[in-house]
């Protein structure tokens, strides 16, 4: 059997979380945090020991480093021991340390996927704004050590607008959204090429949400054990956050009927095995509003994500802002709150429909324009939009053309991972 | 190493995640492991108590044991997992796959009963695999010495991968051809089996199968086809006496020949991978000191660094996070002042790339907004 009968792996490594599976499914088989817990106990030797204590001390040093977890279990094994330090590869949707991130793709590929990577295609994402030197590293890596077959790297904001689709419409135009766990960037799309220029980014993202919530229910006097603070707001932002349409009403709503929308928690303290609940009550609409008015959270950073979208279509070209108004895709973890897309359509066609009103008023009515159609597409994978979008590419026949061969890499080196042709074979 | 164990880390992962949902989920999901092993695991909303867990593989073996079939001792072995009215074996199985297996969840115990059964459930491939070999090498242990020739049997585990199990006067003999598409593999790989032949057969080891390593085939593997004795980095063997077919060992002897490849493989990989990092941590290291040098000779000018080697001049002590926070912002300016400069060398690569506009951006941006360059 060659590579091209079984089904690719897609791997999306984020700056939080990483999604690995085989392409054809729906959703990822595993989603864990992008974090390595490396043994470090043997790294910095002295070389002045003895002849036989060094060689013992090499095989140590050399047995320590297959000692290593990725994801939830590295975090539990650097809570626990002294010995594993954590690694965090990916900042800012970069990689940043080649060595850990090699690890990662070795964990990720044998102990979880549990394949030999000779036998599969692989599908690796990355952000708009990676340099190509990075992409060259990561075909040199997975070429080198992993010897695959082929890869592709793709822009993941392209794979999130592939995860729009629906038979009757493939959009390669709109706006990206994603809002992941460590930083926000809206990314305007045309014809499957990213607008580089003008990317905006926020710095609010779905960790500054949980820090919030958990500051609200610590400034209460909430009585949650401290060490599992943060995990609990994670927690209750995931299962309990909805998203307002006016926060002044929503407060007297709260006010009026409290038992219908105060919620209660229930956990168990880790260290006694007591439980313990506690209540759960503007957290659940304020979490989600700091991206509608971010100075509730933080002094440095005061423009609503709907206007910083606004400002990123007016950035772009002037033929393509009615398409990219008309698909605004969104994808992240964090846009996973209830009635997050509707807020968000609503905001920006207020601002869209004032700008529009003010200029039919400038040239006193004479000059009308159509209105400007606003939509945001939100669809139930919206988590792994990217992983999905990767998924539904990568198991077309058609697209098992585009990816890069191990045959050229050997013939051309790693420079052909610089470029990796946009597919548009869905049509 | 979890990469060899018998339970698959992917089945037990989503049988758990059904488990342990609170309302019905749909899961529809196809993966291999592997490469020849394929599992679907179906859970539909509108019936939830039960989960369709389907697999199949493509083992074939000569000699005693039909191919393909499932023997009926896996049949009482699967059964033995868990109390009745937990699994049911469907029959005919689905479309494509050799078993399919009914989980009914509501019929679970609670607790932790649960998690040891999923966890078993996990390991039905392990079990259908083995289960063949495992009867081979019982009959073969308690056939009689005196039968003078033992024709090879020829075992298939992953495509054009064979190995070979013969009886000899109270031993058996399991050999691996071992073939490798690239050079640099068949010298990790041959200097590996040597090492290895020379630590198994240490005395301090005990009791483990004799190991040898040989450039020719052995003498009792001369009539099999003329492909599969073709290797490039020899045949290595196991001498697998009674005391390793008895009892619990069974299973373990079984289950180390069945994955000897994938575990060579494995072990070519990492150590690929090793050398890799070995040899960019040295690159690093001269790399480095070039810039000191040349750090100390552009005093004078605009400084000009990179960004890796000011965060190693800077050193945080673990555990300050202020001086973290501002070494963070001082190499994310230094980073941002080192674009700069890139991006002009850069333009000719931003015109093969798929930007539409010049690019005015920096990869690195300070207080997390884009600046324009001018």
């Amino acid at each position: 059997m060659d590579p091209t009968s079984r089904p690719a792996v897609v791997i999306d490594n984020g700056t939080g979380y990483t999604k690995m599976g085989f392409a054809g499914n729906v959703e990822p088989c595993f989603i864990l945090p992008t974090v390595v817990a490396v043994n470090e106990s043997f790294l910095n030797q002295s070389k002045s020991s003895s002849k036989a204590n060094w060689a013992t001390q090499h095989n140590a040093g050399v047995a320590a480093d297959l000692d290593f977890y990725i994801g939830d279990e590295a975090l539990a094994k650097s809570r626990s021991s002294s010995t594993h330090n954590l690694h965090y590869p990916i900042e800012h949707g970069q990689v940043e340390d080649w060595d850990a991130m090699e690890r990662y793709w070795q964990q990720c590929i044998f102990n979880y996927l549990r394949c030999d990577p000779e036998d599969h295609y692989f599908l690796l994402t990355e952000s708009p704004l990676t340099p190509p030197e990075s992409r060259e590293y990561t075909g040199e890596i997975l070429f080198e050590t992993f010897n695959v077959p082929g890869l592709y790297i793709a822009v993941n904001s392209v794979l999130a607008l592939a995860a729009g689709y629906t038979t009757s419409k493939c959009e390669m135009t709109g706006v990206v959204v994603d809002v992941g766990d460590g930083e926000t960037r809206v990314v305007p799309v045309a014809e499957g090429y990213v607008i580089a220029s003008c990317i905006k980014s926020i710095p609010i993202a779905g960790k500054d949400v949980t820090l919030f919530i958990q500051q609200l229910m610590r400034e209460r006097g909430e009585n949650i054990p401290p060490e599992d603070s943060f995990d609990v707001a994670r927690k209750v932002k995931e299962m309990y956050c909805y998203t307002c349409s006016d926060i002044v009403k929503e407060y007297n709503k709260h006010d009026k009927e409290p038992a219908k929308y105060i919620k209660q928690w229930k956990g168990v303290k880790p260290k006694t095995g007591a439980p313990y609940t506690c209540d759960v009550g503007y957290e659940r609409f304020l979490g989600p509003e700091v991206f509608f008015n971010p100075e509730i959270y933080s002094n440095d950073f005061a423009t609503a994500l709907p206007v910083v979208i606004d400002k990123c279509i007016q950035s772009a070209p002037i033929d393509t802002r009615r398409a990219l108004y008309k698909n605004i895709v969104l994808s992240g973890g964090s846009t996973m709150f209830k009635d997050f897309g509707r807020r968000l359509q609503r905001d920006l066609k207020k601002i869209v429909d004032a700008r529009v009103l003010a200029n039919n008023a400038r040239t006193g009515g004479e000059i009308t324009s159509q209105p400007v159609e606003v939509n945001v597409v939100s669809h139930p994978v919206q988590r792994f939009a990217v992983w999905f979008g990767g998924s539904v590419l990568s198991s077309t026949p058609e697209f098992f053309a585009s990816y890069r061969t191990k045959e050229e890499y050997e013939e051309c080196g790693a420079s052909i991972c610089r470029t990796n042709p946009v597919f548009k074979g869905m049509y | 190493m979890a990469y060899l164990e018998r339970a698959s880390p992917m089945l037990k992962e989503t049988l758990l995640k059904i488990y342990r949902a609170e309302k019905p989920v749909e899961v529809d999901q196809h993966f291999q492991e592997f490469g020849s092993i394929q599992y679907h695991i179906k859970c539909s909303v509108s019936d939830p108590n039960i989960v369709y867990v389907s697999t199949s593989t493509l083992l074939e073996t000569q000699g005693t044991v039909t191919l393909k079939d499932i023997s009926s001792q896996s049949y009482e072995e699967i059964e033995k997992i868990a109390v009745v009215g937990v699994i049911d074996i469907v029959d005919p199985p689905s479309l494509g796959f050799q078993l399919t297996l009914g989980i009914h969840l509501n019929n679970m115990p609670r607790g932790k009963e649960a998690i040891k059964i999923i966890a078993r459930i996990s390991e039905i491939q392990a079990l259908m695999l083995s289960s063949q070999l495992k009867e081979m090498l019982r009959n073969l242990n308690l056939q009689d010495d005196s039968r003078p020739n033992n024709k090879p049997i020829r075992i298939v585990y992953h495509p054009n991968e064979p190995f070979y199990v013969f009886k000899q006067p109270d031993k058996i003999t399991a050999v691996f051809p071992m073939n490798f598409k690239d050079n640099s593999d068949v010298v990790i790989a041959t200097s590996f089996f040597q090492e290895l032949v020379e630590v198994g057969n240490l005395k301090e080891m005990g009791n483990v199968p004799q190991c040898s390593w040989s450039p020719i085939p052995p003498p009792q593997l001369r009539g099999e086809p003329i492909q599969d004795l073709t290797t490039n980095s020899g045949f290595v063997s196991f001498d697998i006496t009674s005391r390793h077919v008895e009892g619990k060992r069974l299973d373990k002897t079984v289950w180390n020949l069945l994955n000897f490849y994938a575990y060579v493989k494995y072990h070519i990989k990492c150590t690929r991978g090793y050398i890799q990092r070995r040899m960019r941590k040295r690159m690093d290291s001269l790399v480095k000191l070039l810039y000191d040098i040349s750090l100390e000779e552009e005093k004078a000018q605009k400084v000009n660094v990179r960004c890796k080697y000011v965060k190693d001049l800077v050193k945080v002590p673990k555990g300050k996070l202020m001086m973290k926070q501002r070494c963070k912002d001082m190499t994310r300016r230094v980073k941002i002042s080192n674009f700069r400069i890139k991006i002009n060398g850069c333009a000719r690569f931003r015109f093969n790339q798929r930007w539409i506009s010049l690019t005015k951006y920096s990869s690195k941006p300070t207080n997390k907004s884009y600046t324009k360059l001018d």
